[in-house]
C-alpha cells in the first residue's frame, strides 16, 4: 500500500481537529452541567428554607407544620421524590422522613452543604443546613433531599444540544479538510496527467511555468532526467544507425561476392571469390565481437558488479603473448616491460583485457614493417600506469579528441578496423576511473597511449 | 556504359566493381563524398551508384549538390539505412532508385539496366537498326537474327552510335564513354575499334561515316 499524502493530511488534521472538538465538547458539557446543578442546588436550598419557615413552637416544643399541599409545592415536579427531615442540634429527629442519612458534623449556619448519596436504591442530592427558627433558643438541622431524575434529564438534553452541533461541525470540518486538500493537491494531479499522457517515445520537457513552488523542484528534477534520457536516446539512435551501416556493408560485400561466385565458370575464379568471402567473414566476426564488447561495457547493461583485484602485469603479458604472431607476420618488434612491483588495480578482468588488447592491436595495425611496439607498466603510490608506444603513423592533432568516438575513423584509418576499438578502450577506462592520454612518440614518431588507473587500495 | 561507384567500404566496393566490370560497365570507384563530387564535375557518367554513409561529405549532400548543379545522371542509392523515412528522403533528394544493404547483386544490376533503359533508350528493350538488333539487357548484338561476336569495347562504341543514330558523335564522347580512370583509350584506339566494327558489319549496308576532324555518324536507314 502506497503512502498517500492526502490520507496523511486528512488523518493528522482530523486527529488534531477531533481532539480540539472533543476537549471543547467535554469542557462545554461540564460547564453546562455545573451551572444546571448549581441552579438545582439553589432550588433545594429554597425548599430547605421553606421547611424552616414552617417550624412553629407549640408548648415549648418544635412543631413542623407541613401539610401535604405544602409538600407538593416543595416538589419541583412530579418526576422526583422529595424528602425532608428536621433534627435537633443533638441529632434527634423532630420531624420528616426517617430514611434520610445522618447529617454531617460541623454544619455551617450561613452556607448549606451539599452531597450526593443514596436512599435505598435511589441516588439523591441532599442539602443540609443549620438554622434557628423564630423564637427558638436552639438551632435545628434541616435536611432536604431529592432524587436526581430531573438533573439527569437536563444533563442529557445538554449533552445532546452540545454534541449534535459539534458533531455536525466536525463532519463539515473534515469535509472542508478533504476538499481543501484535494484542491491543494491539484497541481500534483496535473503533473501526473502530464506525465502519464505521454507516449513512450515522448521525452520532451514538462512545462514548468504553471507548476507551483512545491512541485517546481520535482518538475525540474524530472526535466533534468528527461534531458539525460533524450541525450541518451540520441546517442543510441546514432549508434544504431552507425552499427547497422557497419554491419550491413560487409554483409553486402559478402552477398555480392557470393552472388558472383555462384555464376563463376572456372575453379580459379571461384577460389578467388571464396578467398574474398573468407576475408570478409573474418572482418565481420571481428566487428561483431567488438560490438558485443562495446555492449558489454555499456554503462546501461553493466549492472552486475564483476570487480576484482587484478595485476595488470599478467593481463598485459597475456595480451602481448596473444599478439606476438601478428607482430612477427608484420615484422614488428614487440616488447613488454613489466613493473617491478605488482600493478594492482580493481576492475573487470574481461574489460581490462579488451582495453589492453585493443591498444596493442591498434599499435601493431598502424605500425609499418620494421617498427616497434612496446607495452610498459609503472606503479606509484596512488596509480598504475599502462603505456603502449608504437612507431607508427601517429595521430593528427585534430583527430585526438575524435578517435575515441564510436565509429570515428581518422583519415587513412585501416579498412579492417571496426571503428570501435578506441571507443571500447575509452568506455572501459571511464568505468575504471582511468585517464587516457595520447601523445606523439619519441622524436615525434608514432604515438603513445597512456592509461592511468587508480591503484588498488 | 560509364558508371561511378561511390562507396567507402573497400571490401564491398571491390566486390561491386568486380561484378559490374564483368557485366561490361566501365567503373570508376571513389571512397569519399568529396571525391564523388569532383568526379561528377569532371566526367560524364551514365549512372551513379551512391552510398549515403560516405565520409567527409555525406552521400545525401552529394546528391543534393548534384541535382542543384542540374546534373541529370540517374542515381541508385545503396545504403544501410532502411527506414521508410530514409528511403523517402533519399528519393526526394533526387535519387532514382534505392537499395538497402545487403542486396542481391542481380537486383542491383537489373535496376541499373532498368534505369539506363529508361534514361538512355526511352524504356525500349531492344534497338533495331536495319539488320542489327541490340538487346539492351544482355548487351547482345544480333545481325540478321544471328548472335554476333563483339568485344565489350566494340559493343560500347556501337551502343553510343546506335543511341545517337543519324547524329554526329564526337571522338571525345567515345573516349569518355568507354574510359575509366585506370584506362583512358586514345582517340586512335577509338579509330581502331571503329575500323573493326566496320569490318564486322561488312555486307550489312550499315554505314559508319567518318566526319573528319569531328567524329563518326551512324547513317540512318531509308
Amino acid at each position: 500500500m502506497r503512502r498517500s499524502i492526502r490520507k496523511r493530511l486528512v488523518l493528522w488534521l482530523s486527529l488534531l481537529l477531533g481532539s480540539i472538538w472533543l476537549l471543547s465538547a467535554i469542557g462545554g458539557y461540564w460547564l453546562a452541567v455545573k451551572f444546571a446543578s448549581d441552579a438545582f442546588d439553589r432550588e433545594l436550598v429554597n425548599s430547605a428554607d421553606s421547611v424552616a419557615a414552617r417550624i412553629r413552637i407549640k408548648n415549648e416544643k418544635l412543631v413542623i407544620d407541613l401539610p401535604p399541599a405544602a409538600q407538593a409545592i416543595l416538589r419541583h415536579d412530579n418526576t422526583d421524590r422529595f424528602y425532608y427531615q428536621v433534627l435537633s442540634s443533638k441529632g434527634e429527629r423532630l420531624s420528616g422522613d426517617e430514611c434520610l442519612p445522618k447529617p454531617l458534623q460541623n454544619l455551617s449556619s450561613e452556607r448549606p452543604s451539599f452531597r450526593t448519596t443514596r436512599i435505598g436504591k435511589d441516588e439523591v442530592r441532599i442539602a443540609e443546613l443549620n438554622t434557628t427558627a423564630e423564637g427558638m433558643k436552639e438551632e435545628v438541622i434541616i435536611q432536604v433531599a431529592e432524587t436526581l431524575q430531573s438533573r439527569k434529564q437536563l444533563s442529557q438534553s445538554i449533552l445532546v444540544t452540545i454534541i449534535l452541533p459539534q458533531l455536525l461541525m466536525a463532519i463539515l470540518g473534515a469535509s472542508a479538510v478533504w476538499f481543501g486538500i484535494s484542491v491543494g493537491l491539484q497541481p500534483l494531479k496535473q503533473l501526473q496527467l502530464a506525465i502519464s499522457a505521454r507516449s513512450s517515445g515522448d521525452l520532451s520537457t514538462i512545462d514548468d511555468t504553471i507548476s507551483p513552488e512545491e512541485t517546481y523542484p520535482l518538475v525540474k528534477a524530472i526535466n533534468r532526467l528527461l534531458d539525460i534520457l533524450r541525450e541518451d536516446a540520441k546517442t543510441k539512435q546514432r549508434f544504431l544507425a552507425n552499427a547497422s551501416h557497419q554491419l550491413r556493408t560487409p554483409l553486402a560485400g559478402l552477398k555480392t561476392y557470393s552472388s558472383l561466385g555462384i555464376k563463376t565458370q572456372t575453379l580459379d575464379e571461384m577460389r578467388n571469390m571464396m578467398e574474398q568471402i573468407d576475408k570478409g567473414l573474418d572482418r565481420t566476426s571481428h566487428l561483431i565481437s567488438q560490438l558485443l564488447a562495446l555492449a558489454r561495457n555499456d554503462s546501461a547493461t553493466r549492472t552486475i558488479a564483476t570487480d576484482e583485484m587484478i595485476d595488470l602485469n599478467f593481463v598485459a603479458s597475456d595480451v602481448v603473448e596473444q599478439h606476438i604472431n601478428q607482430a612477427i607476420k608484420k615484422n614488428i618488434d614487440i616488447g613488454f616491460g613489466p613493473s617491478d612491483q605488482p600493478a594492482l588495480i580493481t576492475g573487470d578482468r574481461v574489460g581490462i583485457h579488451e582495453l589492453v588488447g585493443n591498444l596493442v592491436d591498434n599499435a601493431i595495425k598502424y605500425t609499418p614493417a620494421g617498427g616497434k611496439v612496446i607495452v610498459g607498466l609503472t606503479v606509484s603510490q596512488e596509480s598504475v600506469t599502462l603505456n603502449v608506444r608504437d612507431t607508427g603513423c601517429g595521430i593528427k592533432e585534430q583527430d585526438k579528441e575524435r578517435i575515441f568516438e564510436r565509429f570515428y575513423r581518422a583519415e587513412g584509418a585501416s579498412q579492417d578496423g571496426s571503428g570501435l576499438g578506441l571507443a571500447i578502450v575509452n568506455d572501459v577506462a571511464s568505468h575504471h576511473n582511468a585517464a587516457i592520454k595520447v601523445e606523439p612518440g619519441n622524436n615525434g614518431i608514432g604515438s603513445t597511449f597512456t592509461v592511468t588507473f587508480p591503484s588498488f587500495s | 556504359m560509364r558508371l561511378l561507384l561511390a562507396e567507402d567500404d573497400e571490401f564491398f566496393a571491390n566486390a561491386l566493381r568486380l561484378g559490374l566490370e564483368s557485366k561490361g560497365y566501365n567503373v570508376d570507384a571513389v571512397r569519399t563524398g568529396t571525391e564523388a563530387s569532383s568526379a561528377l564535375k569532371l566526367s560524364t557518367y551514365d549512372i551513379l551508384v551512391l552510398d549515403l554513409g560516405l565520409p567527409e561529405i555525406d552521400g545525401s549532400q552529394v546528391l543534393k549538390e548534384l541535382r542543384a548543379d542540374g546534373n541529370p545522371v540517374p542515381v541508385i542509392v545503396v545504403t544501410a539505412r532502411d527506414a521508410v523515412s530514409d528511403r523517402i528522403a533519399g528519393l526526394d533528394l533526387g535519387a532514382n532508385d534505392y537499395l538497402t544493404k545487403p542486396f542481391d547483386f542481380g537486383e542491383l544490376e537489373a535496376r541499373i539496366r532498368a534505369l539506363l533503359r529508361k534514361n538512355v533508350w526511352g524504356n525500349r528493350m531492344e534497338i533495331e537498326h536495319g539488320p542489327i538488333r541490340f538487346v539492351i539487357n544482355t548487351r547482345e548484338l544480333f545481325i540478321n537474327d544471328e548472335l554476333a561476336e563483339f568485344t565489350q569495347r566494340e559493343v560500347a562504341v556501337l551502343e553510343l552510335l546506335l543511341k545517337r543514330a543519324g547524329k554526329l558523335v564526337g571522338k571525345r564522347l567515345f573516349v569518355e564513354h568507354v574510359a575509366t580512370w585506370e584506362e583512358e583509350p586514345s582517340e586512335n584506339a577509338i579509330e581502331i575499334v571503329i575500323h573493326r566494327l566496320r569490318r564486322k558489319l561488312e555486307g550489312t549496308q550499315v554505314k559508319i561515316r567518318t566526319i573528319h576532324g569531328f567524329g563518326y555518324l551512324l547513317e540512318n536507314f531509308e
